[in-house]
């Protein structure tokens, strides 16, 4: 049986960031109003339990700009909905992340600037 | 665009644990190059990096190795409880052992001293060339004021008599030991008093109020720490002292255990003999004058004296130097030796301790040699199988550690009670910070080895080891050489400690079967003082004594009662220096010994003690003050005086010296030697004068104190309580002291020699047990290691009787190597026990012959024990096996 996954407040946010469709651990940070340290605690709780997964943006993109690609995680949809169900009923006032104001699922993340 | 990994990320990446690093660095990187880009502060980013990379770790650790590593060596330990307990318990006996012997030398030898500078305090001694006592005489007035005033090496010396008063003014009377001293002995020592003031400058005159300074002991007692006390009067032998201080509670004298200080008086003006040599000396050292320096100007000194005044009696170079001696040796030299001879035992424990460990290790770490085999198939490294090792000896040597520190505590309490007279006074023996820091660094040597030991065990073959089901391999046999040479070594080192306690203890049954040159049952003592007060004269002194003796042996139990200044082995003793008319004065250099003890008795005296009268007469009521005045020395004295010539009918005289007014006396008896100090030590010349006759020597030397001896049909124990009753009959108000029986006193003066051999008795005893433990161990394993090659024996028809017989003869083998290696160890260190024996040589041979012997007994029976079992194999179950 899976241990229950403890959820904090902090983990609730990040939880509700990353379904907002925010991708990137200092960008979830600003939208949460976390210090980043915390917000890569939970990412890498949610990461190790199976509930986000971490992926390396376009490495061409990154090339064009002169850096190094960049890490972003997205939930995993099927593990993650109890998940953010639990976390919805544990603190109610979490619809008021603001979300990600991202064209597709599967794109980049937006240029860094946007609201 | 450029990829490097910023300086300080790489640091920061070392704290992520190593498996998930490159992620980490090139994750934190990206991060970094995107801050960059958008002109955002790098300082939060590498916060954030330094929070990921250490929550990182310490997952890592929660949910790994460490701790996995912990719960793993706990449940393995507990699966195992008598190995366990036999780790435990070996390495405790062990590791106690030697954090005992190590607060002891630090509680004896090194603890600090509470004075000002104890280097710079030196005890001052005299000896005679040709006296057989050797070192530690004293002084006599003239001599002291003459090093006093012209020693350039000394900055201030003092002189002290240390000695058994009456006390009155706080209570009850009582028996006090008091150090009568001059003035400046709390300069020299460099000691302030806690309350009140020390000595003035001149308090030690003839002319000057005598006055006291309480211990702090005493003050509490007598005075219950009353402030008040400053500028009260105290009695000691009816003299009345001033009390102007009190000393702080860990105040020591190097030369005793005093109760109070009080001034010594030294008339400057007209001094003691030469020749009454009663004065103990200490100084201080100049600035910059070491202990080698001082000695050599004393000599320089004494040299010229010797060529200035050449008919003088007093310190010379050679025949009558002054010795020198720091403070810190003076009070814990005797103990040196002994100390030496205990730490090279517990070193000898803890070396058999920790060989048997080892050997239970590696047995262990060769059953677990499959479990290890399959770790490694499953991707367990070395290192963390070495450092699963080192878990499970650190928890070893952690418990051994506790149960060798609650050995030690009680051991250290017990220890000054049995040791009582031969640790020097103020010792104090605890486990402190320092020890406890000992103890740690011990444990954790002990932990690393250990835990390294096994790894041994960890084959790089895994396959191989999986294959042969963890049984035998070439290496094994290599490692049960191994082990066969650990169990040599332990019986080595517990046949070296046998055969030396075994030495010891030889020596101590020749020490009890010496003579004592006295009667032993049935006499008991009592120490008496009679203060000026209430006997002023000799006269009075003596008529008690005769009244005692008379009421005493009115009683039908009591055979005879007589009394001596100095009863025979106990402490103290006054030497004096004699003169026989016609024959030359003490001069040094002519070879003949001038000094004697001397003894002031009662009729009745030698019947008491049973010492017989071997020519002449012993005292008797006849030699009365008034009449001739007599003496009757002992065998030695006559010797050492006349030589073979009767002294019976010859003179002798007290002190050697022109001018001496000391009556001339009449040989009129020799009696027989006693050992007088210990019964290790030659009995020394003496001579005894009745106490009536006694007042005309020096004034009454001699004549106030004495032991009373009471000869008994009955027991002597049941005579003290007769004894005691008819003295407090007689003066209520004298104060009674040290009543014992001679039984008690002869096992005193041979109590630290007592001690010693049951010390090495326990030690020995204990490195006995770990070594047929050891060996006991190692049977067992070859036996478990055999079965199979002795069930197909037994299947061809093999005689059980000749297997056993091999396992047994193995054991022998063992024992025998052990044993010459052992014997061999004992009788190269034998100089060690050079000073602590009597009697007997340090290479004992019935005492080097016994302690193999009697370990191959106990080892071979513990050899049996496993051997037996190979008998019970069953051939029929090792062949199914197959």
């Amino acid at each position: 049986m899976t241990p229950t996954f403890r959820m904090t407040y902090p983990t609730a946010m990040v939880l509700q960031a990353l379904a907002a469709g925010h991708r990137y651990g200092f960008e979830i940070a600003d939208a949460v109003a976390l210090r980043p340290g915390s917000v890569y605690q939970v990412l890498r709780r949610l990461e190790d339990g199976g509930y986000a997964t971490g992926e390396w943006e376009d490495a061409e993109r990154a090339h064009d700009e002169g850096r190094p690609p960049r890490r972003y995680y997205r939930l995993c949809r099927s593990r993650a909905e109890p998940l953010l169900e639990r976390a919805r009923t544990r603190f109610p006032g979490l619809d008021a992340v603001p979300g990600q104001a991202s064209a597709g699922r599967d794109g980049p993340a937006l240029d860094e600037g946007s609201a | 665009m450029s990829s490097r990994t910023p300086p300080l990320l790489r640091l920061l990446a070392l704290l992520a644990p190593g498996s998930r690093r490159a992620a980490w660095i090139r994750e934190w990187s990206g991060e970094l190059a995107h801050a960059r880009h958008v002109g955002a502060g790098l300082s939060t980013v590498y916060l954030a990096a330094l929070e990921d990379a250490t929550g990182l770790r310490a997952r890592t650790l929660r949910h790994g190795s460490v701790l996995m590593d912990v719960r793993y060596a706990l449940r393995s330990l507990l699966r195992r409880p008598g190995f366990t307990a036999v780790v435990v318990l070996t390495l405790g006996l062990g590791l106690g052992a030697s954090v005992a012997l190590f607060s002891a030398v630090r509680g004896i030898a090194l603890r600090p001293l509470p004075y000002d500078d104890p280097d710079g305090v030196v005890m001052v001694t005299t000896a005679f060339r040709g006296h057989f006592e050797a070192t530690a005489f004293p002084a006599s007035e003239p001599e002291y004021l003459e090093l006093e005033e012209e020693n350039p090496a000394f900055e201030e010396l003092a002189a002290y008599y240390l000695g058994e008063s009456n006390l009155a003014g706080t209570g009850e009377p009582r028996r006090a030991t008091v150090v009568q001293a001059t003035a400046n002995v709390l300069d020299v020592l460099g000691v302030e008093v806690a309350l009140g003031r020390g000595f003035a400058e001149d308090e030690d005159r003839p002319s000057a109020e005598r006055a006291a300074i309480l211990t702090h002991g005493l003050w509490l007692e007598g005075w219950g720490a009353d402030p008040g006390a400053v500028g009260e009067t105290v009695r000691i032998d009816g003299r009345a002292h001033t009390v102007v201080g009190v000393l702080p509670p860990d105040f020591e004298f190097p030369g005793g255990e005093p109760d109070v200080l009080a001034t010594l008086r030294i008339d400057r003006a007209d001094p003691g003999g030469r020749s009454s040599h009663w004065l103990e000396m200490l100084a201080r050292l100049r600035d910059g004058v070491d202990i080698e320096a001082a000695r050599a100007e004393t000599r320089a000194l004494l040299a010229r004296w010797e060529e200035e005044f050449p008919d003088r009696h007093g310190l010379s170079p050679e025949g009558h130097p002054a010795l020198i001696t720091g403070v810190r040796e003076a009070m814990t030299g005797e103990m040196e030796q002994p100390l030496t001879v205990l730490a090279g035992a517990v070193f000898l424990v803890l070396l058999v301790a920790c060989l048997n460990v080892a050997n239970l290790l590696l047995v262990r770490g060769e059953d677990r040699r499959r479990e290890f085999g399959v770790r490694t198939a499953l991707g367990a490294g070395r290192g963390a199988l070495v450092r699963q090792l080192l878990v499970e000896s650190g928890f070893l040597a952690v418990a051994g550690g506790a149960v060798g520190l609650g050995l030690a505590v009680a051991a250290l309490r017990v220890l000054p009670t049995l040791a009582r007279g031969t640790l020097p006074p103020n010792t104090v023996l605890t486990v402190d910070g320092a020890v406890l820091a000992a103890a740690a660094v011990l444990v954790l040597a002990v932990a690393v080895v250990f835990g390294l030991l096994p790894s041994w065990a960890v084959d790089s073959d895994v396959a191989g080891t999986l294959r042969e089901g963890g049984r035998k391999s070439t290496a094994g046999r290599s490692r049960l050489t191994f082990r066969r040479a650990l169990v040599v070594v332990e019986v080595a080192a517990a046949v070296a400690l046998i055969a030396g306690a075994g030495v010891l203890a030889r020596s101590f049954g020749q020490l009890l079967s010496v003579d004592p040159g006295l009667r032993v049952e049935g006499v008991a003592l009592v120490d008496l003082e009679l203060n000026p007060a209430s006997y002023p004269t000799t006269r009075d002194v003596a008529s008690f004594h005769a009244e005692l003796k008379r009421r005493a042996e009115d009683r039908p139990e009591i055979v005879s009662v007589g009394a001596i200044r100095t009863a025979p082995l106990g402490t103290g003793g006054g030497w004096e220096s004699v003169a026989v008319p016609g024959e030359t004065p003490l001069q040094e250099g002519d070879g003949r010994n001038w000094t004697v003890q001397y003894q002031v008795v009662d009729p009745g005296i030698f019947e008491a003690l049973g010492i017989p009268v071997v020519s002449g007469r012993a005292p008797d009521a006849g030699d009365a003050e008034g009449s001739m005045p007599v003496v009757v020395v002992n065998r030695s004295a006559a010797r050492a005086l006349w030589g073979e010539k009767d002294p019976v009918g010859r003179e002798l005289q007290l002190g050697g010296f022109p001018g001496n007014t000391n009556p001339l006396m009449s040989v009129v008896g020799v009696v027989e030697d006693v050992h007088q100090t210990s019964l290790d030590r030659e009995p020394p010349p003496q001579i005894y004068v009745p106490r009536a006759q006694a007042g005309a020597n020096y004034g009454g030397l001699g004549t106030r104190f004495a032991t009373v001896v009471v000869r008994t049909r009955a027991d002597a124990a049941e005579a003290l309580t007769v004894v005691r009753s008819l003295i407090r009959d007689m003066d209520p108000a004298l104060p009674v002291a040290s009543a014992r029986t001679m039984g008690e006193q002869v096992g005193r003066s041979v109590g630290d020699r007592r001690f010693l051999v049951v010390l090495m008795g326990l030690f020995s005893g204990a490195a006995a047990l770990l070594g047929a433990v050891g060996l006991y161990g190692l049977m067992a394993y070859v036996v478990r290691r055999r079965r199979h090659e002795f069930g197909i024996r037994y299947a061809l028809g093999a005689a059980r009787g000749r297997v056993v017989g091999g396992v047994v003869g193995e054991a022998a083998l063992l024992l025998v190597m052990g044993s010459l290696v052992g014997v061999a160890l004992a009788w190269l260190g034998g100089d060690l026990l050079d000073g602590l024996i009597y009697g007997v040589t340090p290479r004992d041979p019935a005492a080097l012959l016994a302690a193999p012997l009697l370990l191959t007994a106990v080892g071979l029976l513990a050899a049996w024990l496993p051997a037996r079992r190979a008998s019970a194999v069953d051939p029929a179950r090792v062949l199914r096996e197959e």
